[in-house]
């Protein structure tokens, strides 16, 4: 005999139905439940779609390892014995080393708290079969490795030997934002813009950062979609495959339009606003590919 | 010891004969079970607001809503197998390799669904290269193809609708309407509610429609709009390259927002700048007409904008 659950029940314990972690009793009334409830099943199966989607997405890895910066810091100092020193120096107070690790380790769980959080709510949030209404903006901003800049135009086409192009649009690299070791480097469409002192001033320049980082989110957004898409090219229909990277071309051309009318003018909203949509579009036509059922 | 050669026999001579028939019925309802797969014809009722979802690689789905309060599936599949499931609240086909491994598009043949159900049933409907039409049915669908064409009659509440390459044909929803394709055209006819539709190359026309709420983009493909102005609606229509066409009432108030980086701005109704408002740069325009009570946003890169008075004879109509 078996009670049948509530719908916010059934809301408490997914995590643990869809897991197969449930005491068998509770799962016997969770799928009692399930199966007499339109709500449930279709959240159940909802849930079992999308896990089964990201299952076909391959692995990603970290554009950069993290650890080697980290092991350098925190390992202990090789210190050379000098001629004149006849017993071995005393290692550094513990304490000293024990707070080296604690940071470490501290900036260990930031960042892979942050790719996780990055890949898991932005990368591999579920999309629908077909291009939709347009994503917001990404809102986390990550600084840009030099892998993001060397991406592809297409999101099936590996970039040339030897050719370093904006994954966003196309261009060279040479006009994309790279990183500094101050930080984000600006394009050299957005470093030409008039200087000047007072507001107007203030608010170009604002914008130029606004922009500069709207670039680097999308870049590493766009990079990694692009990363994913090549490499489901083979299990895709050619003639699917053919009309995504024809859109692709048409959004590209798109940025590439927005960028040349925001280079002349910088401080304009509205260009601003214009070449997010588009960058929108191309994340969100991405997104879609990559998610394709095979040989569609 | 021929005592017990007798009843040796005699239980061979009737086990043999059970053991036949056995097999025979073992075989029968193999080959009932495969031409089931292949091919089903069959009836089941579901409950008031029950939900159907059919899903395939290539062929077509049709559903069609009917009086009666059953679901009847008629289907069938060249190559592999269908996959049947019925219960009181949901019916379900999909389509299986023979190995039971789903969706490797190698080893299935095209598969026909036509479906009729009670009216009011939510439909979910899938297909990789088909097509899917229902109509009719006047319940909550949620449809996508990849490559097929995505048209749909008589539905309410909820609809959502997308295709990769093939087109979105909607018309006649009392309700909310998503549609979306990428280089497929979105056509939407006759729908009373919110309405969101956009493409990447593909044409969004709406016509007929009585709504509140539309939001619609592009980047190259054109977007007509032929419907009313709610005094409380918010309308906006963005294309990068693609035109944006306007058909409006002769009565409709508004406020407007039209910007447009390169491209021109036709308008039948006058565009008559109120104290405070503003042309603020070039391209860029904040006019009202009538009552100005609407929010009407239309905004391109390069693209057309024109704004029609549907009750005159404009030159530059066009639904």
């Amino acid at each position: 005999m078996t009670e049948n659950m509530s719908c916010d029940a059934i809301d408490a314990v997914l995590p643990d139905y869809l897991e197969r972690t449930m005491e068998p009793v509770l799962r016997q009334s969770a799928e009692a439940h399930i199966s007499s409830c339109l709500r449930c099943s279709a959240l159940v199966r909802d849930l079992g779609k999308i896990t089964a989607e990201a299952r076909m997405l391959p692995e990603l890895v970290p554009s950069r390892d993290l650890w080697k910066g980290i092991d350098a810091r925190i390992a202990a100092p090789v210190i050379p014995l000098g001629a004149g020193q006849a017993a071995p120096r005393t290692a550094p107070p513990r304490r000293v080393r024990t707070a080296w690790m604690g940071i470490a380790a501290a900036a260990l769980m930031m960042s892979t708290a942050g790719v996780t959080y990055f890949l898991t709510a932005r990368t591999l949030t579920p999309v629908r079969i077909a291009a939709g209404t347009a994503q917001p903006a990404p809102a986390v901003v990550l600084p840009v490795a030099e892998s993001t800049i060397a991406g592809a135009v297409e999101g099936f086409t590996e970039p040339r030997a030897g050719e370093s192009s904006d994954p966003r649009s196309g261009r060279p690299a040479a006009s994309v934002v790279r990183p500094s070791a101050a930080g984000i480097e600006t394009s050299p469409a957005v470093r030409a813009a008039p200087k000047g002192g007072g507001v107007a001033s203030f608010a170009s320049e604002t914008s130029q950062v606004r922009d500069a980082q709207t670039d680097v989110v999308y870049g590493r957004e766009i990079e990694m979609l692009q990363r994913i898409v090549r490499s489901r090219k083979a299990q895709l229909d050619s003639s699917t495959v053919t009309i995504i990277e024809r859109n692709l071309r048409v959004i590209d051309a798109a940025i590439e339009q927005s960028r040349a009318a925001l280079a002349r003018d910088p401080a304009s909203g509205s260009l601003s606003d214009q070449l997010t949509r588009v960058l929108d579009k191309k994340v969100e036509l991405l997104r879609t590919a990559a998610l394709l059922p095979a040989s569609t | 010891m021929k005592l017990i050669h007798v009843v040796a026999a005699a239980a061979l001579v009737t086990a043999l004969p059970l053991a036949l028939m056995a097999q025979n019925r073992d075989r029968l309802q193999r080959d009932r079970l495969q031409r089931d797969r292949l091919q089903i014809d069959t009836t089941v009722s579901i409950e008031r607001q029950g939900s159907v979802d059919l899903s395939l690689v290539s062929g077509r789905i049709r559903v069609t809503g009917w009086d009666r309060k059953d679901v009847k599936v008629t289907a069938s599949i060249d190559e592999g197998s269908l996959k049947f499931n019925a219960n009181p609240s949901r019916v379900t086909l999909g389509v299986d390799n023979r190995d039971g491994s789903r969706r490797r598009h190698g080893s299935l043949g095209d598969a026909r669904f036509d479906v009729f159900v009670p009216r009011g049933t939510r439909l979910i409907l899938e297909a990789v290269s088909g097509d899917i039409i229902a109509s009719g049915v006047q319940g909550e669908i949620e449809a996508g193809s990849v490559s097929g064409d995505v048209s749909v009659t008589g539905a309410v509440r909820d609809v959502s609708l997308e295709s990769v390459s093939g087109s979105v044909h909607v018309s006649q929803v009392t309700g909310n309407l998503s549609a979306e394709s990428v280089s497929g055209d979105v056509r939407a006819e006759g729908i009373s509610g919110n309405v969101e539709a956009s493409t990447v190359s593909g044409t969004v026309r709406l016509l007929g429609i009585q709504t509140r709420y539309v939001r619609t983009e592009s980047v190259s493909g054109d977007i007509i709009y032929t419907g009313n102005i709610d005094p409380a609606g918010k309308y906006d229509f963005e294309s990068h390259s693609g035109s944006l066409r306007l058909n409006l009432p002769r009565g409709a108030g508004a406020q407007f927002e039209v910007e447009t980086f390169s491209g021109d701005v036709d308008s039948d109704f006058a565009i008559t700048m109120q104290p405070g408002e503003r042309k603020r740069n070039k391209g860029r325009f904040e006019f009202t007409i009538g009552d100005g009570k609407a929010r009407v946003s239309a905004q391109t890169f390069s693209g057309r904008i024109i704004i029609n008075d549907t009750s005159t004879d404009s030159p530059t109509r066009r639904d």
